[in-house]
């Protein structure tokens, strides 16, 4: 009697406990941030997720790096065109530490013949605490574990240790994250849903800022700049203190000197090691990027590149500059996304095809066609880069063919400054030709215009001599567009229930996708002045449509029929 | 890497288990393993699991500590047992104060330490003050022939370290407490859960309550923040101050009850409602009770049958008056006890007029007694009904909130912004959801607040444990989910939060 109310106690205890800790977990999964929705990078839940969903040992190539990488390779432009299955687990920002935790974690269901790792953080020292996008994705093992016990803070393994308790929250994201109860939204029991991933890791971008945008009256750093720097090791400081003023020179540092700490070896020698652990080439690249106006940690000299070179002969590994060595014949001004930062998708199909060569040539990789998990995500890739080309055009007719072929888009005109009366001949009778029915000849000072296309058709156009407004509607979304001429107030507006559009100045354009409901692009043209017949945009919010576009299709597989 | 992390071990164990309170994750798994142990082994080792525990848990907090308790424990032992075999009472005086003088003058060492030496240096042995009052009544219960003296130093040890009573007391009487710890018990379900469940609880109060309403009080009364608000925030602050106060103490006395009582060991209610209390003297029959019976037990009962003080009220009696005869000696017991009550709290002259401050009101209660009865009988005031309750209850509760002003820093300023600056407007245009706590915070706050006050009245009525234990497993097991991840969730602990110590382990 006394052993059976034990045994009942017990269990009670029991049960009672394993409530606790389901319910526990359940929380603690609410409870961790979405790393998802940033503004222009390809959320690590995703990447992650999408990685753990492959089939086991189905990859040939892997990519590890920071968003350098991640935003230049496309694993499934190197399928489609080389027959090579990689995956992209490039993040943002990706600390050596954890590049090596995610190997390992590679290592689990996948056993790549290459393995690549990009070099540009290398000379960081940034080996931040509080990064946790990649770590709270990770499961609780012996490989996270170790991760946490040596995350790298500038102190000894044995005083992260000792101050264990410090990292609870590394272990127990419950414990980091759970003052997050008055953040928690529908989105975050959302984020459980079922998703299609369909990029294999690539972080596609689609805006456009040209090198050297950002960097208009300040010293461009590039090599020479960097040698000069490299040369002056003279620091001089000036402080201010109790009335006092302070001058200090110190004579051992040159104002700019890349170096290679001893724990990236560590960093580099372990990962070095687990590879060829399972027969896998370990190799080092340098994704192109173009010297930003100032030096940060990515930002790539000559003076990087030989220090890399010796770095990896005395490892015994190979490095690949794709900067230095091979030329990837990268359009600074149209293939960057940021000024030369990162490459957009325009400049990551010729990283991809280059770095899909060299693999072929150096490497005994075997052709893959039709493989079916792939052939799956190939149409969703297909939608989103359309899209994406889309945002990338830059010439005015090449835009108006793209959008005037998408039976998917409703598009609408206003023009503001009667700029249309700049438009030459040829384009007055193309524009014709695509079922415009206005005569651009006869366009004032004081005429606006307004227009909206759909299914490829011409299905409104006015211009008149006064300010005109329109009112349209597509499902539920109430469109007002409003036009008014150079002479009478020059005014453009298009605003779909009640969020306005317009970009600039000139013809504005806003495509509007029917079946995802929402803008995929906004441009604007003033064809005064404009011999290229370039087109605005805030690439800011292309970069946020992109994403949202790129959400859109991951959460309705329905789009593709 | 395992190299390094077997190397590692000790340091790892000591850096996990550091000064531990109960707040700490690894008292958690400390006490996991005490429980696990405790129960696990023959009834008549349990204590050297307890005194084990208890030294283990002192010694968190660093070994110059341990020595300090360990000097007061031996003092105490052997002072006891001198007094009990001396046969002189001159002898047994003599010996009771020398030991009182050592005990008081360790005691004054951390007081007042500061005065003297690098504040840095010295050393702060846990829970001093508790233990130090305690071994003080035991030694004067052994000189008073109420209490024999112990000859079993472990249990004595034990009595002093035990380690639920060791942050904040509660202040015991000797022999009941370590007749309890020393026997042994076995496991009960029932009192196992209830203490678990008062644990919680405790927790509740302390992690979501009283480290929510910190922020605002250290805000408030903070370094200089005073020139930020009005007097209406600095009198909001005052109410916060108080609750604070209450939900800090009170939730640690509960969670050391509550461990207690699982480990089969019942502790001395130290809280009951204070703030139903309807007056001053209630309040503090209510508030922190074992140190009140201290005080009484220990100085209010010598005092009042104090042959000096008898016969000066003698003569007061026949020169001044009757009435003036037999309130001396009530006034300077009284005034005694809240001075005495006001240093124990801590040092400056801000705690002695504190303690002026309670004395004069308990004093005039009861001396002016008569005339204050007379007076609400001349108003018309009809003492009996439930509206009078409630006046009662908001004075004493008000009486509590502002006397703790007295002790707060820039006294003079913060009354002048009472006076001549009070901007009442503060309170509604949300200022006060600019300072550390917003609009959800504030919310919970409130919430648990209310959420305490109905439980403290059902308290008042039954015995709430007793009550939930009779409803069905699925509400009864919903209630105790709910009550620990209210805890886990709205608790303000982990990285971002700096958790406070217990208010009262600085006594």
């Amino acid at each position: 009697m006394v052993l059976l109310k034990k045994i009942h106690i017990a269990v009670r205890f029991f049960i009672f406990f394993i409530i606790i800790v389901c319910l526990f977990c359940i929380f603690q999964k609410f409870f961790i941030p979405m790393w998802n929705y940033n503004d222009d990078f390809y959320g690590v839940d995703d990447e992650i997720t999408e990685f753990k969903e492959l089939p086991k040992d189905c990859l040939q190539v892997l990519f590890l790096g920071t968003s350098h990488v991640d935003c230049a390779i496309s694993p499934l432009e190197l399928y489609r065109s080389k027959g090579i299955i990689s995956y992209n687990l490039g993040t943002q920002n990706q600390d050596l530490d954890e590049s090596l935790l995610l190997l390992k974690e590679v290592y689990k269901t996948q056993h790549p013949k290459i393995v690549f790792l990009d070099v540009s953080k290398i000379f960081g020292s940034t080996y931040g605490e509080n990064k946790n996008k990649i770590r709270d994705n990770i499961s609780l093992d012996k490989n996270k574990i170790s991760y946490v016990l040596a995350k790298g803070n500038g102190k000894s393994l044995k005083y992260n240790l000792r101050n264990l308790p410090e990292r609870w929250g590394y272990l127990v994201p419950f414990w980091e994250y759970h003052s997050r109860w008055k953040e928690i939204t529908e989105a975050n029991i959302k984020k459980y849903n079922k998703k299609t991933f369909y990029r294999m890791g690539y972080n596609i971008l689609s805006t456009q800022v040209a090198f050297g945008a950002w960097a208009s009256g300040w010293i461009q750093a590039n090599d020479d700049v960097a040698i000069e720097m490299q040369n002056r090791n003279v620091i001089k400081t000036f402080s201010y203190t109790n009335g006092v003023y302070n001058e200090k020179e110190d004579l051992s540092k040159p104002l700019y000197a890349p170096s290679i700490c001893e724990e990236v070896f560590q960093y580099i020698n372990a990962m070095k090691h687990i590879c060829e652990e399972f027969g896998s080439d370990f190799i080092l690249i340098k994704i192109p990027s173009k010297n930003l106006p100032q030096f940060y940690y990515p930002t790539w000299t000559k003076i990087k590149h030989d220090i890399t070179l010796d770095f990896a002969k005395n490892m015994e590994l190979k490095f690949l500059d794709f900067e230095y060595d091979i030329d990837c014949k990268i359009n600074w001004l149209t293939d960057t996304h940021d000024g030369g930062g990162h490459l957009n998708y325009l400049g990551a199909s010729k990283v991809s095809d280059i770095i899909g060569n060299w693999i072929i040539e150096n490497n005994n990789i075997s052709f893959n066609s039709n493989i079916p998990f792939l052939e799956i995500k190939i149409p969703f890739y297909d939608l989103l880069v359309s899209v994406c080309e889309l945002q990338l055009t830059n010439n005015f007719s090449s835009y108006i063919s793209k959008i005037f072929s998408n039976n998917n888009y409703v598009i609408f005109f206003s023009d503001s400054s009667s700029s249309l009366r700049f438009l030459n001949n040829s384009e007055k009778l193309w524009l014709k030709s695509l079922g415009f029915e206005s005569d651009f000849n006869k366009i004032n000072n004081e005429d606006s215009f307004i227009a909206i296309v759909e299914d490829g058709i011409v299905t409104y156009e006015s211009i008149s001599n006064r300010e005109q407004t329109y009112s349209y509607k597509i499902g539920k979304e109430n469109i007002e567009i409003i036009s008014a001429g150079w002479l009478c107030g020059d005014n453009s507006s298009i605003k779909i229930n009640g969020n306005e559009y317009i970009v600039g100045s000139g013809l504005n354009i806003v495509v509007y996708d029917k079946s995802a409901n929402m803008v995929i692009d906004s441009i604007s043209i003033d064809f005064n002045n404009n011999s290229e017949r370039s087109v605005n945009r805030n690439a800011y919010i292309t970069g946020k449509r992109c994403i949202e576009y790129q959400n859109y299709i991951s959460e309705h597989p329905e789009v593709i029929k | 890497m395992i190299k390094d992390i077997l190397s590692a071990i000790p340091q790892i164990i000591f850096g996990f288990f550091n000064n531990l309170t109960f707040i700490n994750l690894a008292f958690y798994c400390f006490l996991l393993l005490i429980f696990i142990l405790y129960y696990s082994i023959l009834l008549r080792v349990r204590k050297y699991v307890l005194l084990s525990a208890s030294i283990a848990f002192y010694a968190t907090w660093g070994t110059a500590q341990f020595a300090f308790v360990a000097v007061a424990a031996v003092t105490a032992y052997v002072g006891a047992i001198v007094i009990e075999k001396s046969k002189s009472k001159t002898k047994k005086k003599l010996i009771l104060f020398a030991a009182i003088a050592i005990l008081v003058l360790m005691l004054l060492y951390v007081k007042l330490g500061k005065l003297f030496f690098e504040a840095k240096s010295i050393i702060v042995p846990l829970g001093i003050s508790y233990y130090t009052f305690s071994v003080i009544g035991y030694l004067a219960d052994v000189y008073w022939g109420k209490e024999k003296a112990e000859k079993n130093f472990m249990k004595f040890l034990l009595f002093i370290l035990y380690f639920p009573k060791i942050l904040e007391g509660p202040i015991e009487k000797y022999r009941p407490l370590a007749d309890r710890l020393f026997e042994g018990h076995k496991f009960d379900y029932k009192q196992f859960c209830f203490g678990l469940q008062l644990m919680v609880y405790g927790a509740f109060k302390k992690l979501v309550v009283a480290d929510r309403l910190v922020i605002l009080t250290n805000e408030i009364f903070g370094t200089e923040s005073y020139i930020n608000y009005g007097g209406a925030i600095v009198i909001a602050g005052a109410i916060f101050r108080a609750l604070q106060m209450y939900a800090d103490f009170s939730g640690c006395m509960d969670m050391a009850l509550g461990m207690s009582q699982a480990l089969g060991i019942e502790l001395t209610k130290n809280f009951n409602h204070p703030f139903f209390s309807k007056s001053a003297a209630e309040f503090w029959r209510r508030w922190h009770i074992t140190l009140g019976v201290w005080f009484k037990t220990y100085v209010y009962m010598p005092l009042s049958i104090n042959p000096t003080l008898i016969k000066i009220s003698g003569k007061l009696r026949q020169n001044v008056g009757k009435r003036f005869g037999k309130a001396f000696v009530t006034i300077v017991t009284l005034y005694s006890v809240w001075i005495l009550t006001g240093l124990w709290h801590g040092t400056g002259k801000g705690y002695i007029v504190w303690g002026l401050y309670w004395g004069s009101i308990i004093t005039f209660s009861t001396v002016f007694d008569p005339e204050i009865k007379k007076l609400v009988g001349l108003l018309h005031i009809n003492t009996e009904t439930k509206s009078y309750t409630v006046f009662k209850i908001v004075r004493t509760f008000l009486i509590f909130s502002f006397g703790r002003l007295i002790t707060v820093p820039h006294l003079r300023e913060e009354l002048k912004k009472i006076i001549f600056d009070n901007q009442p407007w503060q309170l509604f245009d949300g200022t006060l959801f600019n300072m550390g706590l917003d609009r959800p915070d504030f919310a919970v706050l409130v919430i648990s607040l209310l959420l305490i006050w109905k439980i403290s009245l059902w308290q008042e009525k039954e015995s709430v444990r007793e009550a939930v234990a009779g409803y069905n497993i699925v509400f009864r097991w919903l209630l105790y989910l709910g009550a620990v991840f209210a805890v886990l969730i709205f608790g303000m602990y982990g990285p971002g939060f700096d958790a406070s110590n217990f208010v009262y382990m600085q006594f």
